[in-house]
């Protein structure tokens, strides 16, 4: 009797380490298959191929959530766009949070022939999603460089965090001012929830704009998050919030940006 | 004459002492209300006794879970466990414990022996098979990042669909049932080895949300080893 348990603890043991996708411990289980750190190697290559380019093409996509079979024709469709040098993902990448949502958004998302990087919705946040995306993407205030452009994301999901954190975090803006400096001279920052949205910190909606103006050559912010393709002037003085549509809605931008400024068209698929 | 006498009461003292030491008292023999309640407190306390012991892997409820088990109904068709689970810490910064309460339903019990009652051999003998079982469960995972409703700074109704903190599962499963002989009993009776295909409400929903996803994400394996000692 015990030689049959002490076997089958062993045998449970070897069942479950070995062949772990077989298994399932559970949905918030942050037991990783296949990539992780995502947006650290992508920004490495986007950094890399972009760093000399004058004109480059970005598509931004967003709330991809569990509309797989509709992101995957945003995928194609992106792959069969002449010239996107790399795709941003505005958050929002599951709807429940789970280990196995990241991995399959990630699988779509790693069908995309362009390098790309992922921003956290607030979605992706429920049970241990923040922790799951920081293994899996990375930091959640992160920039990159391309052509001469500082692309600034920045998590504005402060109802996640019962607006105790420093959501969004100002101190990482001023740094963002400065670093690097000689490398851009304009600036787009890009965000999950807009401001005056139910995620945004609404209390620092008017500070927020301030601090915008010391990003050096700010073209325009995009956001996620509405699940809808608006164009607003949130502070009605010209500075433009570009809105990207979920998956369902099957449309997305394609921004192409240029030494004189960017067009911006966006695409039904 | 006098002499007999005292014989005789020193007879009769004796007898009484016998009798009445040897006698019962009727207050005794009857059975006191109160003694009735101590006799159905004992029972009920008595049927909360585990009946069985599990351990199984995996079944989103920890990479391994033990715990204990009742079993009832006419043909003992029906189980209940009662699971203790750890979630080994992976990628995150810690391990997580769970409890799950499981019901089990096992419609037949098949002994090899009435279908073979030619054959000898020992496992036949002792050997039976349950074709089916069929589970649901509850689970629950502690920790501060898990919420049984959402919590107040969210507006009403934002994640209105779900609970991160408890997870309802469905599993089918099969197992083979060991009897062990009289002479060679531990504490257990008979064993019975399972295994069980389950996925949670979770994959569930996302599988109605987007027909795409393969069955195989969803699903998940477990196998365990019940012991039954009553």
């Amino acid at each position: 009797m015990r030689y049959i348990t002490i076997f089958l603890t062993i045998c449970t043991y070897l069942s479950l380490t070995s062949c772990g996708s077989w298994f399932d411990t559970h949905p918030y289980d942050i037991n990783i298959h296949g990539e992780t750190d995502i947006n650290t190697h992508n920004i490495a290559a986007i950094e890399k191929e972009n760093a000399n380019k004058e004109t480059f093409r970005v598509a931004f996509i967003s709330d991809t959530h569990l509309w797989h079979s509709d992101t995957r024709d945003e995928v194609a469709n992106i792959n069969n766009q002449p010239n996107i040098d790399f795709v941003i993902h505005l958050g929002d990448l599951t709807d429940t949070g789970t280990t196995k949502e990241f991995e399959w958004s990630r699988d779509i998302l790693q069908q995309l022939n362009c390098p790309y990087v992922a921003l956290i919705g607030n979605h992706d946040f429920l049970g241990t999603g923040d922790q799951t995306y920081n293994v899996m993407y990375g930091q959640m205030n992160f920039s990159f460089i391309a052509g001469r452009v500082k692309f600034i994301c920045l998590n504005t999901n402060a109802t996640e965090y019962d607006y105790l954190a420093a959501i969004p975090n100002f101190d990482f803006l001023e740094e963002e001012m400065n670093k690097n400096s000689e490398l851009f001279d304009r600036t787009v920052l890009i965000m999950h929830a807009p401001p005056y949205s139910d995620q945004f910190n609404n209390n620092v909606c008017k500070a927020f704009r301030r601090y915008l103006d010391f990003l050096p050559g700010l073209m325009c912010c995009v956001y996620g998050h509405c699940h809808n393709h608006e164009i607003n002037e949130f502070y009605n003085d010209g500075l433009l919030f570009y809105g990207i549509d979920n998956a369902e809605h099957r449309n997305y931008r394609i921004f192409t940006f240029t030494p004189n400024g960017y067009e911006e068209e966006l695409v039904n698929y | 004459m006098k002499k007999s006498l005292l014989i005789i009461s020193i007879i009769l003292i004796y007898a009484t002492r016998m009798i009445a030491a040897d006698s019962v008292y009727v207050s005794q023999t009857k059975e006191s209300r109160y003694d009735r309640r101590i006799h159905r407190y004992r029972k009920h306390w008595a049927a909360l006794i585990p009946m069985q012991f599990v351990i199984q892997n995996a079944g989103n409820m920890g990479a391994i879970s033990a715990g204990i088990g009742w079993n009832y109904g006419k043909r003992k068709q029906w189980e209940t466990d009662l699971l203790f689970g750890y979630i080994p810490k992976h990628q995150s910064s810690r391990g997580k414990l769970t409890t799950t309460l499981k019901e089990n339903y096992i419609p037949w019990s098949i002994n090899l022996a009435n279908i073979f009652p030619n054959a000898t051999d020992k496992i036949t003998q002792q050997m039976s098979i349950e074709p089916l079982t069929a589970s649901i469960y509850l689970n629950t995972v502690y920790g501060h990042e898990f919420w049984k409703s959402q919590p107040g700074r969210y507006p009403d109704k934002y994640y209105e669909f779900m609970s991160t903190k408890f997870r309802l599962n469905i599993a089918l499963g099969q197992r083979v049932t060991f009897q062990i002989p009289k002479s060679k009993r531990w504490r257990s009776k008979s064993i019975s080895l399972f295994y069980e295909i389950s996925t949670c409400d979770l994959y569930i929903r996302a599988k109605f949300q987007d027909g795409s996803i393969p069955l195989k994400d969803m699903l998940g394996m477990s196998i365990g080893i019940k012991f039954h000692t009553l």
